[in-house]
């Protein structure tokens, strides 16, 4: 068999394609034959060659492309023609669809990123499953107390006997001032300091940049600085060999022998400064637990490779034992706590690792998924409700062969698209909102998404599964409609999917306003809790923080000096001042109960309205003043006698004192504590006084404050004058929950006017397909009035049910959180009913203008068409 | 004139196809464009002029069996359409016409 030549051949077969090339071959083989019996088969071939070639012609590359069979790039590409055109006929649809999900995925992301951050919080510790707190359990009269700071010679003491602690470290965290400059052109500055044990390093695995991280907090008076001081400090030159001149009383020096890298944003511990231990509890330190005064510190340990940390516990005891017998050290039981779980323990706190609510983490969680899940019943809704206009083009696909698989895929297709459209959006919007957000809970972000391609890669994947769910129910509602059903148009009435669409919309509003009634009662505990705090007006009083005792020689003086300021009304010195927690409690074989001392002079009860039930206040030209004491009602009411001028009891010092009256019960701690038992003590008795309580008659506080810098100045040039306003430290010290409420408000915000999207969609929706039956109403004689409640009925029904479901659930929470506090509102009834009073009116706006507008159309414009 | 015009070349194509009556597939199309004009045509020529005219609609086609001869590939036959009759008769309709007001001193003193 002679066969042509082969390579203009397969060359005309590359260029055509299949298909049109056969018979084109056929003809070209069949004239190749032909020529072999004419002219021979060379000439045959040549021939053949040279039709070959002449054959490529570009209209064989058109008839290619007009006759390849549909790829699924096609398909593709068809569906996304078809889901644009949906987009824009439905375009306010589209616009609400987009809008919900924005700012649903902006709400999660930005709590997401929150919980980030506290999942990676000291990831940068290495072996953090071993490094765990000393703490010890007491127990008496059934009162369990648990203890955070040991006696400073614990483990020192144990550490020999228990091979398992690899390493120890005790740390002590102080504000301190530090003097820089010349005498004449001085400046304070306070910094964190650290105080630790030669194995802190060991410990915590900070690295060092220069020095050496083992003998490093050896040597008495050096320290270690990070690289963020040293350029406060000394800019660019090198800090190593340089010495900080502290302000204390023994005006310290300490040589800097090491840099180290500031700690991570991310870690429990913040410091700016680490010096070795000998520092606060002097060089040369003894084993020793006798003595009654002795330093108590937070104690870090790290245990050894493999040991389990309740069989190194049990044999604290033992090797203690060995050292003392005491009582207070040895009945006691001891633990280790892990250090991951700290940071979530609130009950006792160390001021050496910062700790979260775990409550609050998890609620926030909670709400990042529930508003995504508002974003996402949004979109369902709105989507089923409008696929169904959709029907008649589903109807004619279907007719044209179109399978249910294709037609899921241009649903999914639509909602994939739509969420890929809303998650640069809604980032964007979260870089926005960002700074807002770290304002609210106080410190930034440590994470950072822009590089961590894990966390782009879930974002991709959470985005798809998000377009998956999103448009998996419309795509099934739609596509499983019977065909003829929808050809004729019956859709539009059908009921299917109507419940759920109601149960999804009643959902939506049980969760916000559950959040709402929360927001509410949170908002109005918290305005309690300061109106109770405070019988005065707290941004008109400024409170001057002292050392521990700094007042006991001079507060006569100091206090004359800051009468005198202009603007000052009254001037108060103070062992306390409003927001600090007591010293402990005081307990005394007189009383079957423990009590807090609590030092002022007479000026304190009057500066702040606290009114004397029986009796009198002190009396400041009394020489005897110092002999006597007054107690609040609670001190009183726990007496089974009657106290008042009673001189039998012993409060401090030899003598007894003189009981001279009854103060009312006043909020001085936060809330969250009862109010206990307080013995107020003159400061002509005891001059332990710390602060200094100031009544501003202006609001000129300029000169008030430049008044003071200059008695400060005079008094004590080495200390930063350290002054706040009350309310500002009232804040404080509901600062985790004021935190909260605001992020909470800032989400409550977000659910309803995702919510509210989605009822307006609806009741665009509602609308459209009422249309007719509105114009043939009308036309009956129904009245705008009639109209606008027929198509407003439902959604109002629908609110009401979730009113009623939400209530008792955000009650319910409510109540858990309120238990934290000692004295809490009362939840009223009245706060829902106005809550759902308020939802009822959100909706009728948002429902509002849709609804008149279809209520007032001319029923002729309408009905004109059939 | 319609936008898809009938070139030269073309319309002996398609007269070609026409006066065929079975088999008209490329290589007779050929064979007879060639009896009729005295000149080789080249045969991919007469494809592309086929496969355009067929996208133009004067031709419809439809495949036929294969052959031995051809290596086993199928022929793909062409008819002409009524919409390529029309063209063809229109062609000759102007031509015609022109035939018609021909000056016949011009043709005598052609063929002297």
């Amino acid at each position: 068999m002679i066969s042509p030549p082969r390579f203009p051949l397969w060359l005309l077969r590359k260029v055509a394609g299949p298909g049109i090339v056969d018979e084109i071959e056929g003809d070209l083989y069949e004239d190749f034959m032909d020529n072999i019996d004419e002219v021979g088969i060379s000439k045959a071939r040549r021939i053949y060659i040279a039709t070959a070639f002449r054959s490529l012609r570009p209209y064989l590359l058109t008839y290619r492309k007009e006759h390849r069979k549909p790829k699924s790039k096609d398909m593709i590409h068809y569906q996304l023609k078809v889901a644009f055109r949906a987009f824009r006929k439905n375009a306010s649809h589209t616009l609400i669809n987009l809008l919900g999900l924005t700012l649903g995925l902006a709400g999660s992301l930005t709590i997401i990123l929150f919980l980030i951050d506290d999942q990676i919080q000291d990831d940068f510790l290495q072996n953090k499953d071993r490094i765990f707190r000393v703490e010890s359990i007491s127990e008496k009269d059934g009162d369990v107390s648990r203890q955070v700071q040991m006696h400073s010679s614990l483990l020192p003491a144990i550490v020999e006997d228990v091979p398992e602690f690899e390493a120890y470290t005790r740390i002590s965290s102080n504000t301190e001032t530090i003097i820089l400059g010349e005498e004449g052109n001085r400046r304070l500055l306070n910094q964190t300091f650290l105080a630790a044990d030669p194995d802190f390093f060991k410990v915590f695995s900070f690295e060092l940049v220069d020095g050496d991280r083992n003998s490093a907090l050896t040597t008495h008076n050096t320290v270690i600085i990070t690289t963020s001081a040293a350029q406060r400090i000394f800019g660019e030159s090198n800090p190593i060999g340089q010495y900080i001149q502290m302000s204390d009383r023994s005006n310290t020096q300490l040589e800097i022998v090491g840099l180290m890298e500031d700690p991570p944003g991310n870690s429990s511990l913040q410091f700016d400064f680490v010096k070795p231990m000998s520092t606060v509890i002097g060089q040369n330190e003894k084993i020793s637990f006798r003595g009654s005064f002795y330093l108590s510190v937070p104690v870090y340990v790290l245990l050894s490779q493999g040991s389990e940390a309740n069989a190194v516990t049990e044999k604290i005891l033992p090797a203690l034992k060995a050292h003392t017998d005491n009582p207070r050290f040895v009945e006691i039981s001891y633990s280790l706590n892990n250090f991951e779980a700290l940071r979530y323990d609130t009950d006792v706190s160390d001021a050496i690792v910062a700790t979260t609510d775990k409550r609050i983490i998890n609620m926030f969680a909670l709400v990042a998924i529930l508003i995504i899940v508002l974003a996402v019943i949004n979109y369902i809704n709105l989507t089923s409700a409008r696929a169904i206009l959709r029907g008649r083009e589903v109807g004619v696909r279907k007719v044209s062969g179109a399978s249910r698989k294709s037609l899921i895929n241009q649903f999914l297709l639509e909602s994939l698209l739509i969420c890929f459209v809303s998650l640069p959006l809604a980032i964007l919007l979260m870089e926005l909102a960002l700074p807002w957000f770290e304002e609210i809970i106080g410190h930034q972000l440590f994470f950072d998404y822009h590089v961590s391609s894990s966390f782009l890669i879930l974002l991709f994947l959470f985005i798809v599964l998000l377009g998956v769910i999103s448009g998996l129910y419309p795509a099934l509602l739609l596509s499983g409609f019977n065909f003829t059903a929808v050809l004729k148009g019956r859709l539009e009435h059908s009921k299917k999917g109507v419940l759920l669409r109601k149960v999804l919309v009643v959902f939506q509003f049980v969760f916000s306003i559950a959040l709402l009634a929360g927001i509410t009662l949170i908002q109005n505990q918290l305005s309690y809790v300061k109106q109770t705090t405070l019988q005065y007006n707290p941004d008109q009083v400024l409170i001057l923080n002292g050392t521990f005792g700094q007042f006991r020689k001079n507060y006569q003086t100091i206090k004359n000096q800051i009468q005198q300021i202009p603007g000052v009304l009254q001037v108060s010195m103070a062992g306390q001042a409003p927001g600090d927690d007591f010293f402990g409690t005081a307990t005394s074989p007189q009383f079957p109960f423990g009590y807090n001392r609590f030092i002022v002079d007479h000026d304190y009860l009057e500066l702040f309205n606290i009114s004397v039930k029986e009796g009198n206040s002190f009396d400041p030209n009394s020489d005897s003043t110092a002999a006597q004491v007054m107690v609040n009602e609670t001190f009183a009411n726990a007496m089974e006698e009657d106290v008042l001028y009673s001189s039998k009891y012993r409060f401090q010092g030899k003598n007894n004192s003189k009981i001279v009256g009854i103060v009312e019960d006043f909020h001085f701690q936060s809330l969250h504590n009862e109010v206990s038992p307080m013995v107020l003590v003159p400061v002509e008795a005891l001059s332990w006084v710390s602060k200094v309580v100031i009544k501003l008659e202006t609001t000129e506080f300029n000169q008030v404050i430049s008044g003071l810098e200059k008695v400060w100045e005079e008094s004590y040039p080495n200390q930063v004058l350290d002054y706040q306003f009350l309310d500002d430290r009232l804040d404080r010290q509901y600062r985790a929950e004021f935190r909260m409420a605001e992020v909470f408000r800032l989400f409550t915000v977000l659910a309803i006017v995702i919510s509210c999207l989605g009822l307006l969609g609806l009741s665009t929706h509602t609308a459209q397909i009422k249309t007719k039956e509105i114009s043939i109403r009308k036309v009956l004689g129904a009245s705008v009035s009639q109209i606008t409640r027929l198509l407003a009925r439902q959604v109002y029904l629908l609110i009401g049910i979730a009113a009623i479901v939400a209530s008792p659930l955000a009650y319910y929470f409510v109540d858990q959180w309120l238990q934290d506090f000692a004295y809490a509102i009362n939840i009223k009834a009245g706060t829902f009913i106005g809550i759902t009073g308020l939802c009822f009116l959100v909706a009728a706006l948002t429902i509002g203008y849709q609804t008149i507008k279809t209520a007032r159309a001319n029923p002729v414009d309408t009905l004109r068409n059939d | 004139m319609k936008g898809t015009f009938l070139g030269e070349f073309e319309e002996v194509v398609l007269l070609a196809v026409c006066v065929l009556e079975k088999e008209v597939y490329a290589n007779p199309v050929r064979r007879k464009v060639e009896e009729h004009t005295n000149r080789k045509v080249n045969l991919s020529t007469i494809h592309s002029a086929l496969y355009r005219m067929e996208r133009k609609g004067f031709l419809t086609s439809q495949l036929g069996a294969a052959d031995k001869r051809r290596g086993g590939k199928r022929k793909r036959y062409f008819n002409v359409s009524p919409y390529g009759l029309k063209a063809l008769e229109e062609m000759r309709r102007v031509r015609e016409s022109f035939w018609e007001i021909f000056p016949k001193t011009l043709l005598n003193s052609d063929l002297t």
